[in-house]
């Protein structure tokens, strides 16, 4: 047989894209790189022959219609997103005379679920299905900042509005909390006991929560994002915590909570200590 | 192929820009742009008449649909959708001038080439069709070659035989995606499996299925001008 031998290129990220999908970045990534490689090109008509043959498919399989509607069609722009947004900066001064925690109200935030059965699907490891996003509004410029999350630890003034974002393949609900470094639960500042947590648009990206947060002390806060298919306990969660207390994991490490089926994210910050 | 015309409700929402209901829209033409893209088509540049043969590797079909659809979907073009005429009518005209737009930057490239008129008959003529790909184009309709339709038939013979090699799950997950063309999220429902096991089984099937038609004698040579071939190759199919 004369097998292409390939070599390292891009034939992983090929498979990927075809077994698992990509990021919208890696897979423009990819793209121009098999604009220009005929090597790369080469093994993903091979790969896509071979997918048309188990779809007994035509050009295109409904595979390849759901990537390329996702690379061509827009998600919802974060630029667009701060217009929505920049009325919160507006109220900052406001807002920080307020409580702790202070949630500034963009829309009626939840639809509320009587039931109690928490049925989060589990254990998955991809990071496109779902994810939280932050976003810094200065509350005297009104400027914006996306919060990269390259840093261990997301410096912030208490001062400063902090916007949370998702993005959400096809979950249903997220519940956003924090967790100070005494294990003191922040629950998001529009959250109810029983509303079992934000209800998810679907195949967004950097979509705005109901709220914007001001941190409500100093020192080390995670942000926990917990995905599910079904409405969200609190007591669910204020077990998780526990049992991260009790096990004493430190906030830098507990990037999941344990003893919870469902799909997370967190982000850690470090809020700078209160000005008098 | 009315698909906005009769729903103003998503002409609305599609208008607005609004993310479902691009999707939904691609979902609905995109398959109907590939064939154009793929079969080609013939077009007036000045007095000549162009065929334009169409695209023998998926790579540049779906390289040219994104072209396409993204300049669809900006703002302007959206805008400029009447919403009375079939949509269809408009994204293929879109489809015929990025096609055109690349023939004539390409012929402004090649404008100090001629081809001489004593070598003419080097000149290759012959168009691609699709009958000329096994399985990948026109897997459902025979092309009345006899040597294709065997192949294709023996190519479908082997996916049968390849199917009764996967374990249950396997079975599953092919029949639910494969050969319903379910989305991911709709087989989770359908198959109570996580995304992550349906996403590994799809995997680990389409793995397999590249070692069994290789061990048939397929996929053995890929060229990387043309792309790769599902032909098999003469003397190695066992």
């Amino acid at each position: 047989m004369r097998l292409l031998q390939f070599g390292n290129h891009k034939k992983r990220d090929i498979e990927r894209l075809l077994s698992q999908g990509l990021s919208e970045i890696s897979f423009r990534n990819l793209w121009s790189h098999l604009k220009t490689c005929s090597d790369c090109r080469a093994y993903y008509e091979q790969e896509r022959q071979i997918e048309n043959v188990l779809f007994s498919a035509n050009v295109l399989n409904v595979a390849a219609i759901e990537r390329l509607a996702s690379a061509v069609v827009p998600s919802p722009s974060i630029s667009s997103a701060w217009k929505e947004w920049r009325w919160v900066a507006a109220l900052a001064p406001m807002v920080a005379s307020l409580l702790v925690m202070v949630a500034v109200q963009r829309t009626p935030p939840v639809v509320r679920h009587q039931e109690s059965d928490f049925a989060a699907r589990g254990g998955l490891s991809t990071d496109l299905r779902a994810g939280l996003s932050a976003f810094l509004i200065e509350p005297e410029t009104r400027q914006v900042e996306r919060l990269g999350r390259h840093a261990a630890e997301i410096p912030v003034n208490p001062q400063q509005i902090v916007q949370f974002a998702y993005r959400n393949r096809d979950f249903q609900f997220v519940e956003v909390f924090g967790v100070d470094g005494n294990f003191q639960i922040h629950w998001r500042p529009d959250s109810t006991e029983k509303d079992g947590g934000v209800a998810l648009r679907r195949d967004v990206q950097d979509e705005p929560l109901p709220s914007a947060w001001q941190m409500p002390m100093s020192g080390r806060l995670r942000v926990f994002g917990i995905f599910s298919n079904a409405p969200i306990e609190r007591r669910t969660l204020q077990k998780a915590v526990q049992i991260l207390q009790s096990d004493k994991i430190a906030l830098k490490d507990a990037t999941r909570l344990p003893g919870l089926d469902a799909y997370q994210d967190s982000m850690l910050f470090e809020v700078a200590p209160r000005v008098p | 192929m009315t698909l906005l015309v009769e729903n103003r409700d998503l002409l609305g929402r599609f208008r607005q820009g609004e993310s479902a209901a691009m999707m939904q829209v691609f979902t609905h033409y995109a398959p109907q742009v590939a064939s154009l893209l793929r079969r080609g088509f013939t077009f007036a540049a000045g007095e000549q008449r162009v065929r334009f043969s169409g695209y023998a590797q998926i790579f540049d079909v779906e390289d040219c649909l994104q072209e396409i659809f993204r300049r669809a979907f900006s703002e302007r073009a959206r805008s400029r959708y009447d919403g009375l005429r079939p949509f269809s009518s408009y994204i293929i005209t879109i489809a015929k001038n990025v096609v055109i737009n690349e023939y004539q930057v390409r012929k402004r490239a090649l404008a100090n080439f001629h081809v001489e008129e004593k070598h003419i008959d080097d000149v290759v003529t012959d168009e691609w069709s699709a009958h000329d790909d096994v399985l990948v184009d026109a897997p459902n309709v025979p092309t009345g070659r006899p040597e294709q339709d065997s192949e294709t038939a023996e190519l479908r013979g082997l996916i049968v035989d390849f199917r009764k090699t996967l374990n249950e799950r396997e079975q599953a997950v092919f029949h639910w995606r494969f050969e319903e063309s379910l989305s991911q999220a709709e087989m989770e429902t359908r198959t109570q499996l996580t995304a992550s096991k349906i996403k590994t089984t799809e995997s680990k099937i389409r793995d397999r299925l590249r070692k069994f038609l290789q061990r048939h004698g397929y996929l053995a040579g890929t060229n990387k001008e043309s792309g790769a071939s599902l032909r098999p190759i003469e003397g190695e199919r066992s």
